[in-house]
This record gives structure tokens, C-alpha cells and sequence, in this order.
């Protein structure tokens, strides 16, 4: 909790009394307490404002929402998608990654959490005990550097454990003690996102360091949690392999490969209006220059021979250490997974309970 | 609303000697080598389009290389200073930025055009890869009068199908 500190704390008057924006209320005491009749006050547009974006880090909004917390992941136009459904009860992140997505996606000018926790958690319930689905709630936040805030890891491990369903609980945190002695019944899945540590030191801000990340992974492994790593996005740099090397070394120094559930790779891929934000807000960040080629979607991604080296020798890093693990590749092509990897993930049996449509 | 710019490029702006699509991306350069960049497209004065296009060239590689506009702009004067059309000169400059800010993709378009050339398909077939090399799928246009020209064309395919297996595995 030291390092979250919030200046603002807007509300709607729906939000106001509930339990959860009573107890951010009291956490934050010194912050400003805002009413605002709708979200609609707080919009704003990240491209012309970037300087909003990092002031929005430092506000909470606490409001409601009526209902589809949990929704399937729509995926991307002509690319294979991994059956993901994403829990949404946390928009924004305190993190401040330079590459994050985020920033031009949302255009509010605090930290969203939907107060109406109860809610939430039917949901996830409903759509976890519904079909056997894997479901996190790391898309449009970090899992678990806001829960000492909204509190809910707890009850989405528990319900998990309960169901046939997957948790996955993504993070930059290696903050882990919360969750460490829950009784989990391996249906709870920690992940983390990894990329090298010069990397993570100039690109991803307010994060643990990337090995602090794979000790947390090891502590959650060592206490039965099946552990899962995405290299994503991967970033194309001078000396990238001999970095991308020591960081998966280093990995399976800490961790073996029967705890981990499954490894994505995810070249880095952005809306182009996020350019003028990343570039005002860290003018030092080169990683959007690189050979970047408008895809059919209208993303920019990897030019496709530096994407299809880097998830070809990626994988052989990985799989060096151990055949059998589930390595998948994120929003990519058919064509870029046969030119990769040689085969279509429906022709790779382990990849099964990732790729068959629940 | 709009962008912020500084008070330099808003002027330029304003005088409608830099485009507000170039000044999008020049407003990340520093105030020198915003100065660099403008009196360059401005010698140049190329369409709307292309300045926005060479200013966020410059602007990427500038990151991308660590060097200044100024540099960048150095780097061209064997164009801008030759004796040749404004026309040509821009065209120049469009493919010298282009190659410096996309080393990777130009090579290979190159080697693409290159298996084409080796192909020496007739007039009448013409053969396009996918935009930016995206996806394998590519096409072939045959355009003919008769049967014996189409007949003649779907002859000269089959006869190059091993250089255009070539073509392909570029791809």
C-alpha cells in the first residue's frame, strides 16, 4: 500500500455508500473526494492530453457498473485468437509501461474501479461455473499491484477453486503474500509478464524488476499455484537474443517447466494513435521505431521476418528446457504460426485446452 | 482540441509554411532540430502528404539512429543539392528516407523485385505480393484478347513455376 497513493478519488452517487469506496475512502483519507454525476466528466483524449494520462494514475473513479463484466476476448481480424474471457472490474493500471496499450484506450482521467464488487464476483462466478474457460483479469489492469485496494483476489481464487475453470492473475508485482497460503485447488493460474531486465528498467515503470518477478513465481510455484509467463510484448533491440536468453536461463534456474501452464509470445503491436502519447510522455523510449508495418487490423506490428525470428528462436529457448510446455503464440496469423512454428496450433495436440473453442 | 505545439512550429503553421500532419510529428524534435527539419521541407516543399510523411521519418530515425535532424539532413544534400526537378528531388528523398527508416523491408521488397525481374514475365502478366509482405497469398493479373493469349500466358506460368516457387519462398 506504501507506494499507491492517490491524489483524487471522484465518485458517482451510486458508488458513494457501497463497502468497497467506504474502505478506499478511509485507505486514502488524504486524497480529494470528487462526486461527479457520470464518467462523462472525466473523459478525455489521451492524444492531444498526454500529460493527463500520467496525472490519471494518481485518481481513483469509483462508480458502478450494471452488468457484462466478463466478456470474451474479441480478438483480432484474420488472426487465430486463444479463447481468453477477460474479468473487468478494474480499468487502468498504477503501472506506467511505456509500450502499454492503455494509454490511448482509455480516455478517463482516473484509475475506474467498479465499486459494486458483489456484482462483479456473481459474474465471474456465472461465467466460470457456466463452461470451462481460462478468464483473468490482468487485461485491462495489473492483478495484483491494485488488490490491496479493491480486495478481491481472495474470492476470485476461491471461486475458481470451485469451478473447472482457469484464474489467471497477471501481474508486474512480485508482491505475492496475499495469495501465497490460499487454497487454490491449481485452478488459479499466477502469471507474469516478462521481458529483460534492460528493458523492463527503462520501458516498464513502477514494476518489480523482472527477477523479482520470477522469485514470486517460484514462491507461488513452490506453493502449488501452476505459474505461466508472457513474453509480450516482445521487443526487438540490438542484442535482443543474447537478452531474451538470460532472462529464460534464469527463469528455469527458479522454476520448472511441469509448473507452468503456459508460455504466450506477443510481438510488440500498438494503435497507431498511441504514438504521439508514448512519445510525449517518455521521450527517451525508442521502441516504437522500429520496422513496424500497418496490419490488416490497423495495428503496427513487427515487420514479419523479425516477428517470425524472434517467436522461432524464442520458442527453442524455451522449449530446451522442457518439450511438453504449452507455447502459444498472441494475435498472430495462421500464416506467421506455420512460418514460426511450423504447424497451426489445432495441429498441436498440447495446445488443445488453449485453441478448441469452449 | 487540438495539439499543443510550440510557439516556432505554430507559426509555421499559421503561415502555412509546414503542415499541421508534419507539425504532429516535428513538435518531438528539439527546437534546432525543428528548425533543420522546417527550412528543409520548406525548401523542398513537397505535397501535405509527403511533409508528414518525411517528418515523421525524420523524427523515428532521429530516435531510432540517436542523431539530430540535422544530421539526417546532411546525410541527403548529394540530392537536394544535385541539379534535378523539385519533382525528382522529392521522390528521392522519399526513397532515401524510406530505406533509412525501414532498412529491413526495403531489402526484402528488393529481393521480391529482383526474383521478379528473373521471372521476365511477358506484358501480359504482372505478379503483386501482399502490402508490406503480410500473408503469402499473392497475385497474378493475366490480361489477354483470346484464348490462344490466355492459353499462351497460362503456358509461360507453368514453364516458370520452379522461379516462381522461388518468388515465393521469399515470402
Amino acid at each position: 500500500m506504501n507506494s499507491l497513493k492517490f491524489s483524487e478519488i471522484y465518485f458517482t452517487p451510486d458508488a458513494e455508500n457501497l463497502t468497497l469506496s467506504k474502505k478506499i475512502f478511509s485507505l486514502f483519507k488524504s486524497a480529494r473526494k470528487i462526486p461527479v454525476a457520470s464518467a462523462k466528466e472525466l473523459y478525455f483524449a489521451p492524444q492531444n492530453t498526454p500529460e493527463e494520462v500520467t496525472r490519471a494514475k494518481k485518481a481513483l473513479f469509483l462508480t458502478v457498473k450494471k452488468n457484462n463484466f466478463i466478456e470474451k476476448c474479441p480478438g483480432t481480424r484474420g488472426h487465430l485468437c486463444c479463447n481468453y474471457f477477460v474479468a473487468k472490474n478494474i480499468l487502468g493500471c498504477p503501472a506506467d509501461c511505456s509500450y502499454c496499450y492503455l494509454q490511448a484506450y482509455l480516455n478517463t482521467r482516473a484509475i475506474t474501479v467498479f465499486a459494486n464488487t458483489d456484482d462483479f464476483l456473481r459474474d465471474f462466478e456465472r461465467a466460470a461455473s457456466r463452461q470451462t474457460i481460462r478468464i483473468g483479469t490482468g487485461e485491462f489492469s495489473d492483478s495484483l499491484l491494485m488488490d490491496d485496494v479493491v480486495n478481491v483476489n481472495k474470492s476470485l481464487i476461491e471461486i475458481s477453486s470451485k469451478t473447472n475453470s482457469l484464474l489467471e492473475l497477471k501481474t508486474k508485482s512480485a508482491d505475492v503474500n496475499n495469495i501465497l497460503k490460499l487454497n487454490h485447488r491449481e485452478r488459479t493460474v499466477m502469471a507474469w509478464s516478462l521481458n529483460p531486465p534492460e528493458l523492463s528498467e527503462t520501458e516498464e515503470k513502477d514494476t518489480a524488476l523482472p527477477l523479482e518477478r520470477i522469485n514470486a513465481a517460484a514462491r507461488c510455484a513452490e506453493n502449488g499455484y501452476p505459474v505461466a509467463f508472457h513474453f509480450d510484448p516482445l521487443i526487438y533491440f540490438e542484442g535482443w537474443e543474447k537478452a531474451y536468453n538470460e532472462i529464460i536461463e534464469r527463469l528455469f534456474t527458479e522454476i520448472s517447466p511441469e509448473h507452468i501452464a503456459w508460455v504466450s509470445l506477443g510481438a510488440l503491436r500498438y494503435d497507431p494513435t498511441i504514438k504521439p502519447v508514448v512519445y510525449s510522455r517518455f521521450p527517451d523510449s525508442k521502441i516504437l521505431c522500429g520496422e513496424f508495418i500497418r496490419g490488416d487490423d490497423g495495428k503496427n506490428r513487427y515487420l514479419k521476418y523479425i516477428r517470425m525470428e524472434m517467436f522461432s528462436k524464442i520458442r527453442a529457448m524455451l522449449e530446451k528446457h522442457g518439450q511438453n510446455m504449452q507455447v502459444y503464440l498472441c494475435m498472430e496469423s495462421p500464416e506467421i504460426w506455420k512460418q514460426s512454428f511450423g504447424k497451426l496450433p489445432h495441429d498441436i495436440p498440447r495446445l488443445d485446452p488453449i485453441f478448441k473453442t469452449p | 482540441m487540438a495539439a499543443d505545439f510550440p510557439r516556432d512550429l505554430a507559426e509555421k503553421i499559421e503561415a502555412q509554411k509546414i503542415s499541421y500532419g508534419a507539425a504532429l510529428s516535428l513538435r518531438f524534435l528539439d527546437e534546432t532540430g525543428r528548425e533543420a527539419a522546417c527550412a528543409f521541407l520548406e525548401e523542398l516543399r513537397p505535397s501535405s502528404s509527403l511533409m508528414k510523411e518525411f517528418a515523421q521519418h525524420m523524427v523515428d530515425i532521429s530516435k531510432k539512429d540517436g542523431i539530430t535532424a540535422g544530421e539526417i539532413i546532411d546525410g541527403l544534400k548529394d540530392i537536394t543539392r544535385a541539379r534535378s526537378s523539385r519533382k525528382i528531388k522529392t521522390e528521392k528523398v522519399r526513397h532515401a528516407l524510406r530505406v533509412r527508416r525501414f532498412p529491413l523491408l526495403t531489402e526484402k521488397e528488393n529481393e521480391l523485385k529482383d526474383a521478379v525481374k528473373k521471372l521476365s514475365l511477358s506484358q501480359n502478366l504482372s505478379l503483386n505480393y501482399p502490402e508490406n509482405m503480410e500473408g503469402k497469398k499473392v497475385s497474378l493479373v493475366i490480361r489477354f484478347k483470346n484464348i490462344a493469349e490466355l492459353q499462351k500466358s497460362l503456358d509461360e506460368i507453368k514453364k516458370k513455376s520452379d522461379q516462381l516457387d522461388e518468388f515465393l519462398e521469399i515470402l
